[in-house]
């Protein structure tokens, strides 16, 4: 584990029924996300992804690597760029920036984004860990 | 129409508190959710590989938080429909666990207006029964009206 490290990236596709799935599964029914007719006449022109969906990815991502370090002592910031379509693929990655000894851990801090298919950034943010 | 009873940005103060959300996360919540997200790591889903774990049992994705700190905003005044959100922020004490009671409390800790958007931060924090910390959501909010 050191500065410059890539994270293994977490890939999805999103398609309109996840995003249900997701509204159902979170509670969150925002019309912007479930109601064409509502979104269109948004910024948007468009339902979008709930954006905590691509947290999620992100999340999974750092679980796969750190496990439970993650699960008892992670710490995530995120902006949101720009918003995810159906039909986007999602990457969530990101890499080692820093390294620190703390006693006997290590806080281990990582810049992390999520990017879709033609390369934008729709997600960008930093997380930390203390790892045993 | 607008229901005229919505919490709009007007009505919003720095310091206003949510009524508290008290909840569990059942194993069907935490299925539905997996699907959603699409993540099946049987510390979440596998009873028996759960309980080999250091965890001694089931343990919740961390990001069900979402479902904690979207209801707990839900408590009080309806919110208007189209609010976006900017940032968020995460941090994971402790994993929560199916079927033990949560209490997420939340309350506004800012508001601004910047480049003609309105913002307001929202900040909850999720407890169990025990008052031990598990999970503690900023999340920054463009509010539509």
């Amino acid at each position: 584990m050191k500065v410059g490290d890539l994270l293994t990236p977490v890939t999805k596709r999103v398609t309109q029924e996840k995003i249900e799935k997701y509204a159902q599964a979170s509670g969150d029914f925002n019309p912007l996300h479930l109601d064409e007719k509502f979104a269109q006449n948004t910024i948007f022109k468009g339902t979008i992804a709930h954006g905590l969906l691509s947290v999620a990815y992100i999340s999974e991502m750092m679980t796969n690597w750190l496990g439970d370090n993650w699960l008892e002592g992670g710490e995530l910031e995120v902006t949101f760029l720009l918003p995810v379509r159906p039909g986007d693929t999602v990457t969530a990655g990101g890499k080692v920036i820093n390294c620190i000894k703390e006693g006997p851990l290590k806080k281990v801090v990582c810049e992390v984004y999520c990017m879709n298919q033609k390369g934008e950034l729709v997600i960008k943010g930093t997380t930390s860990c203390l790892v045993k | 129409m607008e229901d005229k009873r919505k919490l709009y940005f007007d009505d919003i103060r720095v310091g206003m508190e949510f009524p508290p959300l008290v909840t569990q996360l059942t194993p069907k919540d935490i299925l539905a959710y997996a699907e959603a997200v699409e993540d099946f790591n049987p510390l979440f889903l596998n009873e028996n590989f759960a309980k080999r774990s250091r965890f001694k049992g089931l343990i919740n994705h961390p990001t069900t938080a979402a479902i904690l700190s979207v209801n707990a905003h839900k408590t009080g005044i309806p919110l208007p429909s189209g609010i976006i959100h900017a940032k968020q922020r995460y941090k994971f004490f402790s994993p929560t666990r199916p079927y033990e009671e949560l209490i997420t409390r939340a309350k506004v800790i800012d508001k601004y207006e910047k480049r003609g958007r309105k913002y307001v931060v929202i900040q909850s924090l999720t407890v169990n029964r025990q008052n031990e910390r598990k999970i503690e959501s900023t999340a920054t909010l463009i509010w539509p009206h």
